[in-house]
């Protein structure tokens, strides 16, 4: 169990305020971990165990897999750590990017050309359940309130390419639009969460 | 083309670039400092999308990580200089230390797996008390047929680099930098195969060994051959 006082993963963990740091340990904690130090690594996992496995539950629908996909990306913090370097960049962000870049790479040369195919057929006819569903579950409420923020097509392109591991081609497909105006939406609706969530650049 | 390349930085920071395009919006990313900012505020974005949906992992998924992390040896500081970048710009770590991460896993030939220590005698007292501190860390890398091989001590503040078999250069020099927050600073000149001691290295990122005109640069005058992080 972690030890430190900020929040746990599996609580809805509230959103620091801008500015502050959301996790002031995480950063020495993957520090110590490149130096071998299990108990560092064993906490880090605590803190963002929860992040790492929902989004790749998220973008991986089959639930053996994302653990899967979950243990390779601790494992590769756990072997690469020495490459993170906390004067430049912040410990959560370059385990969360590695964990997404790992689940959408699994979901790209993992996954059976048929699964992906029947995936977006089904999403192509309903790409709108797909995105309120997205929607309703997401556990944070600002993040929520944030994302109907967004217009429609903005909304639905981030949701594609973030939760659904879907390339931007892809989506432009999925939403029958061409692939200047998804760019566009996608910068768009990043510039705008981005906004809302009060996210430092 | 560089207009072309910016307008993928929505799809870069969604994920929602292919392999080859990645690459692409990386090259670019080195030259352009606004896209850096601009793309610090999108990963910082995403990174608030993934926490979102986070989820209480099963117990049985920590107690096998921690075991098969257990089995697991570390890298240690590792050649890095797989695709070849200024040195000097400061790309956004986290694009850094991701795109290294990838780079490491697919491209052949550059990274090396940790070689035993072989037999780096220390020659001069400096770097004896380098090599035997208690908190020497080395690593090792081969790049072809040459090895490097770096050894840092916190404690004695300093490094001691190790090169053997480094491909001749006729009539230039190889040197090596080091590099503080962007900034290179030469730590002397570097023979094929040599063992150097540079003292004074707190904040040093990184090394980086360059091919210069004989007598050695002021500044780098190309793209290092080789970089090593502390």
């Amino acid at each position: 169990m972690a030890t430190s006082p900020a929040s746990r993963p599996g609580d809805s963990r509230p959103l620091s305020a801008v500015g502050s740091d959301p996790a002031p340990n995480l950063d020495d904690l993957l520090v110590r971990t490149a130096r071998g130090d299990d108990r560092a690594f064993a906490a880090l996992y605590d803190e963002l165990g929860a992040s790492v496995l929902g989004l790749a539950r998220r973008l991986i629908r089959n639930p053996a897999r994302a653990e899967e996909v979950t243990q390779e990306v601790f494992l590769q913090v756990w072997r690469t750590a020495a490459r993170f370097d906390p004067d430049r960049g912040r410990a959560k962000t370059w385990v969360l990017v590695l964990a997404h870049r790992r689940a959408v790479d699994a979901i790209r040369h993992d996954q059976a050309a048929s699964d992906r195919e029947d995936a977006y057929e089904w999403v192509g006819q309903d790409h709108d359940v797909v995105s309120e569903e997205v929607i309703v579950n997401l556990e944070h409420q600002q993040v929520r309130r944030c994302m109907d923020g967004l217009t429609e097509l903005q909304r639905e392109a981030v949701n594609l390419a973030y939760y659904g591991g879907y390339t931007y081609p892809e989506v432009a497909e999925l939403l029958d639009a061409n692939l200047a105006t998804v760019k566009t939406r996608m910068r768009d609706g990043l510039i705008r969460l981005r906004d809302c969530m009060g996210v430092a650049a | 083309m560089s207009i072309d390349l910016h307008s993928l930085i929505g799809p870069y920071a969604l994920g929602a670039l292919d392999t080859d395009e990645r690459e692409d919006f990386e090259s670019h990313l080195d030259s352009c400092a606004t896209c850096a900012e601009e793309l610090d505020g999108f990963i910082a974005t995403t990174v608030r999308l993934g926490e979102a949906v986070a989820e209480e992992p099963p117990a049985a998924l920590r107690a096998s990580i921690l075991a098969a992390a257990a089995q697991t040896s570390q890298e240690r500081p590792t050649v890095v200089a797989l695709r070849p970048r200024a040195l000097r710009r400061r790309l956004p770590a986290l694009i850094a230390a991701a795109a290294v991460v990838v780079a490491a896993a697919g491209v052949a030939g550059y990274v090396a797996e940790h070689q035993q220590v072989q037999d780096v005698r220390a020659e001069q007292s400096n770097v004896e008390r380098v090599m035997t501190a208690a908190d020497a860390v080395t690593s090792e890398s081969q790049l072809g047929s040459a090895s490097m091989s770096l050894t840092h001590s916190r404690s004695e503040d300093a490094i001691v680099l190790a090169v053997k078999k480094l491909p001749a250069v006729d009539d230039k020099t190889y040197q090596l930098w080091t590099v503080r927050d962007g900034v290179t600073t030469s730590a002397g000149l570097v023979d094929t195969s040599d063992l150097v001691y540079v003292g004074g290295v707190d904040g040093v990122q990184q090394i980086a060994l360059t091919v210069e005109p004989a007598g050695g640069s002021e500044r780098p005058t190309s793209l290092p051959v080789a970089t090593m992080a502390l």
